[in-house]
């Protein structure tokens, strides 16, 4: 039977307390996730009361403000905090999203922040994503097609065609949808989740792929694919507003096509 | 590509995906219609006494759309139940034990029920 | 670095839950509901073909309380079920996948098997006393 529970090791415990200055008038709590590996203690919740005034508008400039200011130990990915590479990509406020595009001032109260969601934790806000990359690379994520273009000619394709990967084309492969779906959570060693079925439709999609019947052979499988039952965390959960869910009901339709 | 292997190690149905979610699909669809009409039919009878319900079931057309209703709703569960147990039970033999027994108590009920139906539609005729 | 020993971060017990999740999961929890039910309907097949005992027996556990309060639920699970299947056979078609409209689409399901279940159970009672 599948854990519903948190194993004894990743129970988390409370933690330590940080106040805002005294100074501070317009304060906000930060309640974040913390494990070390290089002790042996159980993961633990440590809050942060920060001075607003005194901080940017989005939950990662909190988060920065927190190492730099307070406690140095904080671990988490970032990056461009724009929204365009996908590292700061983490559980705030019950949802998945990426830190750099989450206003603090949409969160009422304190604001929770947890690691992407039932995922082995290397430190902190930071998950183990290995076992997505791996599943990435399964899809064969590249052009798949016989022989080379005509010299000096690229692979064309009509403005139409083109249009074919709007919505698919934009994703960061944050992984916030995949850690937002149950049947990720329970068959995420198996069932290839949201992110890289969006992924692997995206090649099929692509009017200037040509390995179509052998990338549909290896989706239909009860596993890799039809784990997904459509219950829409993944597309809910977007920072980029894709829609996971709907590219993986076009591929079941590909399939259905083939029956 | 790359997990193949891992279905051999553990449980759950290693077979085509489409097969299963299509038989899941296209009993949903028949049981629709079905599923209203036996509501319906099923509420009207409330109070109506043996002699009535038999009478019902006797008819040529019932008894035929009862017969399908069972086979395809005992199916669509079938399915269904296996997909449940595929998503939270991993242990190769447990999940094959479910499996087994869900099969078993599915064509199980289908025949019971086409056997009550065929014996009230001939003791009808007759 | 030890790797053996990571945490696994927290899931269910951290996820806000959705509209849309929640109904997805009541559909599975009516799903397996009504499996369970299932069998007693054949029981009553069964106990028409038999004979006016086994009816009789069918009859009185229907009609005691237990009976009825395992009825109303079966009905709202059965109508809930088949509105969220023709949902879900629209998502398999490609349609209703805008967060709005999957939104929408969720309540009109909890509406239309709420008032499908009140109206069942109103021609019951008002037609014909009760069920079955």
């Amino acid at each position: 039977m599948v854990e519903f529970a948190l194993p004894p090791n990743s129970r988390i415990m409370k933690g330590h307390s940080y106040s805002a200055p005294r100074a501070a008038t317009n304060t906000k709590t930060f309640c974040i996730y913390r494990w070390n590996p290089d002790d042996s203690d159980n993961p633990r919740l440590d809050s942060y009361e920060i001075d607003l005034n005194a901080c940017g508008p989005m939950v990662l400039h909190a988060l920065i403000k927190i190492k730099s200011e307070v406690d140095s130990t904080l671990t988490f990915r970032r990056s461009c905090r724009e929204g365009i590479c996908g590292s700061c990509a983490m559980n705030i406020d019950g949802t998945n999203t990426l830190a750099c595009l989450k206003p603090i001032s949409e969160v009422k109260g304190e604001i929770k922040i947890y690691p992407l969601p039932h995922m082995p934790v290397v430190k902190d806000l930071v998950p183990n994503l290995s076992e997505i990359y791996r599943q990435y690379a399964s899809i064969t994520p590249w052009l798949r097609a016989g022989a080379p273009p005509d010299a000096d000619c690229e692979r064309l394709q009509s403005p139409e065609k083109r249009a074919a990967l709007d919505g698919l084309y934009e994703c960061v492969l944050c992984a916030a949808c995949s850690t937002a779906c149950p049947s990720y959570w329970w068959n995420g060693d198996r069932f290839l989740g949201p992110a890289i079925l969006l992924q692997a439709y995206r090649w099929l999609a692509d009017s200037r792929d040509e390995a179509r019947e052998e990338r549909l052979n290896q989706l239909d499988d009860t596993f890799r694919l039809y784990r997904c039952h459509t219950i829409m965390n993944c597309t809910k959960t977007c920072p980029k507003n894709l829609n996971p869910a709907r590219a993986i009901a076009e591929i079941k339709k590909l399939l259905l096509e083939r029956v | 590509m790359n997990d193949a292997g891992n279905n051999s190690a553990q449980g759950g149905v290693a077979e085509s995906g489409v097969s299963h979610w299509w038989g899941q699909r296209l009993t949903a669809i028949l049981l629709v219609p079905l599923v209203l009409w036996f509501t319906a039919s099923f509420v009207t009878l409330s109070g109506a006494g043996l002699t009535l319900v038999r009478q019902w079931i006797a008819s040529p057309i019932t008894s035929l759309f009862l017969a399908i209703f069972m086979a395809a709703l005992f199916r669509h569960i079938q399915l269904g139940l296996e997909v449940v147990v595929d998503d939270y039970v991993h242990i190769r033999t447990r999940n094959r034990a479910a499996m087994a027994s869900i099969r078993a108590s599915c064509i199980l009920c289908t025949v019971v029920a086409w056997l009550s139906i065929l014996v009230i539609y001939l003791e009808g005729r007759g | 670095m030890a790797t053996s020993n990571r945490p696994l971060s927290p899931h269910l017990q951290v996820y806000r839950p959705q509209i849309t999740s929640v109904l997805s999961i009541l559909h599975r929890i009516t799903g397996v509901a009504l499996a369970v039910g299932a069998p007693l309907l054949v029981w009553w097949l069964a106990a028409a073909a038999v004979g006016p005992e086994a009816f009789a027996t069918v009859r009185t556990f229907w009609g005691s309380w237990f009976g009825q309060l395992l009825l109303l639920g079966w009905t709202f699970a059965l109508f809930y079920h088949l509105c969220n299947g023709i949902r879900h056979l629209a998502w398999d078609l490609g349609y209703g996948f805008n967060l709005g409209t999957a939104t929408f689409t969720g309540w009109l399901v909890v509406a239309g098997a709420g008032s499908l279940t009140l109206v069942t159970w109103f021609f019951a009672y008002s037609v014909t006393g009760a069920i079955p």
